[in-house]
């Protein structure tokens, strides 16, 4: 028999009486509830109350993320220091500078366009996209694209 | 050309220049910073991945909701 190692005798409990049989359920749930919410969303219309619904699950649930990823963060400040003795960040690779002129050129196009008229001769970035996801098809493939930087930039 | 197509000829210099970034970021093997490094440095800070998620919100609401 196995005994318990303090000496007393007693028969060893087991080391796993329920063993986790949650395997890989919760990324499946995950990925369904994003094809059905995508399906849903690939025949709504902006404006409306279902299009509102419906981009606003993802948000809630990104929101919801973000505030649970930054409050443990918060909370073990100056108490756990075994996540601050790492090694300092290595300092910022000049090359990243490219990536930032990138980005503030296409926020500086996207601002020209949406400050000035007729929207026709200036088309703004949603209006782009709005060309692309005007059929269910194309709606369908970018919800899924937003859904999956959703998760890349708020939930991992 | 008309002004209209001023504007998207300016929208396809920018996605080609992000999509030739990307790439060259990708061969340099380490050399350079590619998109994920550059993210991963972002979403290291509480504010980063607050202005991520911002971004992220505003991209899906101004697109898909109005």
């Amino acid at each position: 028999m196995d005994t318990n190692p303090s000496g007393s005798g007693l028969p060893k409990p087991p080391r796993s009486v329920v063993t986790d049989r949650r395997g890989p359920i919760g990324p499946v749930v995950l990925g369904l509830a994003a094809a059905v919410l995508t399906v849903l969303a690939s025949f709504t219309s902006p404006f409306t109350l279902g299009a509102e619904a419906i981009t606003a699950l993802p948000l809630s649930a990104g929101l919801a993320a973000l505030v649970l990823r930054l409050r443990p963060a918060q909370r073990s400040c100056g108490t756990d220091r075994s996540q601050h003795d790492v090694a300092p960040p290595e300092p910022p690779h000049r090359w990243a500078l490219v990536w930032l002129g990138l980005v503030v050129a296409t926020v500086g196009w996207e601002l020209y366009c949406y400050l000035n008229t007729p929207r026709s001769s200036h088309p703004t970035l949603s209006g782009l996209i709005d060309m692309l996801d005007a059929r269910p098809i194309g709606k369908f493939v970018a919800f899924s694209l937003w859904l999956a930087l959703g998760w890349v930039l708020v939930i991992q | 050309m008309t002004g209209r197509q001023w504007s998207f000829l300016i929208w396809a210099v920018l996605g080609l220049a992000v999509t030739v970034w990307l790439v060259a970021t990708w061969l340099s093997g380490g050399r350079l910073p590619t998109l994920g490094a550059v993210l991963l440095r972002l979403k290291a800070s509480s504010i980063g991945r607050v202005l991520l998620a911002v971004g992220w919100a505003w991209l899906g609401w101004h697109s898909f909701a109005r």
